[in-house]
């Protein structure tokens, strides 16, 4: 294939040389990992702050607080006003409020929570439910006649929040790289007639599409790796799983998000190129 | 022997003709121009037969290949400049002329064509801080990379200063002393007239007339001026050989006259018997302009 090479070594260089390219590739993800990762990277297992308002001020709210406290994934406040919690739990800061009612109206203990945030609200009422029937078991005197044991298993390795964020990062990369960059240079390519210019030699348009298609593989490999590298050396990020597999991976995302980007460069009509909305629009 | 032959081209964008059932034959080792003015159907007359463009009837054959039919082909033996084409603004005067070196078969050295063109000091630069005439030179640099026998130039010095201007009618020179062919379009007559062996005068995508220039001007606008600076003397100037009308202004005489030869062989005698003496002696040809004017009525660069 003649030209498929230099298309390929030229656009390396080219590649160097674009300021905007190596930032949107390698230096803001670098940023938003960062920021991302000192932002909620901190706590390695997840934890519910919940306040316990106990109006019936009897043994059964001291003995829930005392049950509650001995969860470990709880933290657990003791609080005097109703609405007062409630307000702090749409602001945020806490994920469950339990009202234990006034004794021996047989009202059922209440738990609210934040339906916008479903992840943390769900586990926590989980584990509230679970904590609930355990001691209703406990007061019916009832044996614990089956037990379970649960034991993880992927936890040779424990995974942390960080681990999670770099495959995103990378994914983000990729479809950044292939999706806005192709679209923008292959734009600019045809408005410019550079396009033309090419096609008016006697090699096959092929060779220099998949040049450009090669050129933006490598690229892509080049910025996975700084990324990874740079989260494994300053982050501690684990990688699970082969290196090979994560490259095909890289490749074959690559090659999707490029055709995806030839695509859109074709139809963006007149050949303007589709400005910066390219960035921004990955997040979409 | 004819190394480019255009047979009854014809191309319409919507219902506009662009090129008009035009046909012209262009020797080889000839430089040949295609003259007219902008929007007259020149590039695209050039884009078909560079096979860039498909035409909607007739035919083109370079160096014995049809162009319809082995554009690729065609596109190896030629080499092209075209009018708007870009090259990629960060790479360098060398790296562009490396990398349109591997898209053809046969490349000449990048630093020989570099030196023709007088890039040297450039060829390290990136391409976004050449100036205009340094683009164009670039530009036909890489029409000359391949080393081509034909070598079609688009308005190759459209929007030059007069120097760069000179500078690429020298390069264009060298290539009819290599004997390669040159087919180039212009708006320019000067242009037309100082580089082209043959032109073709274009016009709303017909050709109107094709002959040398010289050929052109007699047969369209026959007749110079001589127009000389008198002192003293009466002379009949009416009477002299060939001469059609005089006109008398400011003490300079303006001849049209069918014979400048005759009339100036006249001119020298009176000045040599000392019957007149003349302190100026100027003579003009009509131009290519004056050709375009009797042809369609209008100036060029209107």
């Amino acid at each position: 294939m003649r030209g498929f090479w230099v298309t390929v070594k030229m656009g390396l260089r080219m590649y160097l040389r674009d300021r905007g390219a190596v930032f949107w590739g390698i230096v803001f993800p670098l940023i938003l990992m960062t920021l991302i990762g000192l932002a909620f990277g901190r706590s390695d297992s997840p934890s519910f702050t919940i306040a316990v308002v106990d109006q019936s001020g009897g043994l059964l709210g001291r003995g829930l607080l005392e049950g509650l406290r001995q969860v470990p994934v709880f933290r657990v406040e003791e609080a005097g006003d109703t609405e007062a919690a409630l307000a702090r739990l749409r602001e945020g800061r806490l994920t469950l409020v339990i009202v234990v009612p006034g004794a021996p109206s047989g009202e059922p203990i209440r738990a609210y929570f934040d339906q916008a945030r479903v992840t943390d609200s769900q586990t926590a009422l989980v584990i509230l439910e679970r904590f609930i029937a355990d001691a209703n078991l406990r007061l019916a005197r009832a044996p614990q006649t089956l037990r379970l044991q649960a034991t993880g298993i992927a936890g040779r390795i424990q995974l942390r929040f960080f681990d999670f964020l770099l495959p995103g990062i990378l994914a983000m990369t990729v479809m950044q790289t292939g999706l806005s960059g192709v679209t923008w240079v292959v734009a600019t390519y045809r408005q410019r007639l550079i396009l033309k210019r090419i096609l008016a030699t006697p090699a096959h348009p092929a060779a220099f599409l998949g040049g450009l298609v090669g050129r933006y593989t490598l690229t892509s490999l080049f910025q996975m790796a700084v990324i990874m590298l740079v989260a494994v050396l300053a982050f501690h990020a684990r990688i699970v799983g082969s290196l090979a597999t994560l490259g095909a991976l890289i490749v074959l995302g690559t090659l999707v998000f490029v055709g995806m980007g030839f695509a859109i460069s074709t139809v963006s009509n007149p050949p303007r190129p589709p400005t910066c909305s390219a960035p921004p629009s990955a997040f979409r | 022997m004819p190394i480019v032959e255009v047979v009854d081209l014809f191309k319409r964008y919507g219902d506009v003709p662009a090129v008009d059932h035009i046909g012209f034959v262009v020797e080889s080792g000839e430089v040949f121009g295609i003259l007219g003015p902008n929007g007259a159907g020149k590039t695209t007359t050039l884009e078909i037969i560079e096979g860039l463009r498909r035409p909607d009837g007739g035919r083109a054959v370079v160096d014995g290949v049809d162009v319809q039919q082995h554009p690729r082909e065609v596109r190896s033996r030629i080499g092209m400049q075209l009018q708007q084409a870009g090259f990629f603004e960060r790479l360098t005067v060398d790296e562009t002329l490396q990398l349109f070196a591997a898209f053809h078969r046969r490349a000449l050295p990048g630093s020989d064509v570099i030196h023709r063109l007088q890039l040297d000091e450039k060829r390290r630069a990136r391409v976004d801080t050449l100036s205009g005439g340094q683009l164009q030179r670039l530009s036909v640099a890489v029409a000359l990379i391949n080393d081509p026998r034909i070598v079609f130039l688009d308005e190759p010095t459209t929007g030059l200063d007069p120097q760069a201007r000179r500078a690429l009618w020298e390069v264009i020179g060298s290539f009819r002393r290599e004997g390669r062919t040159v087919i180039l379009t212009t708006h320019y007559m000067e242009e037309a007239q100082h580089l082209c062996d043959r032109v073709a005068i274009m016009d709303h995508g017909r050709i109107v007339a094709q002959d040398t220039p010289r050929g052109l001007i007699r047969t369209h606008a026959p007749g110079t001026t001589v127009t000389v600076l008198v002192d003293g003397g009466q002379v009949r100037f009416d009477a002299l050989p060939g001469v059609q009308t005089v006109q008398q202004a400011n003490g300079e005489v303006i001849l049209l006259t069918s014979d400048p030869l005759g009339t100036v062989h006249a001119l020298m005698e009176l000045n040599r018997s000392g019957e007149a003496i003349f302190h100026q002696l100027r003579v003009e040809e009509a131009t290519l302009e004056d050709v375009f004017l009797q042809l369609t009525g209008r100036r060029l660069r209107e």
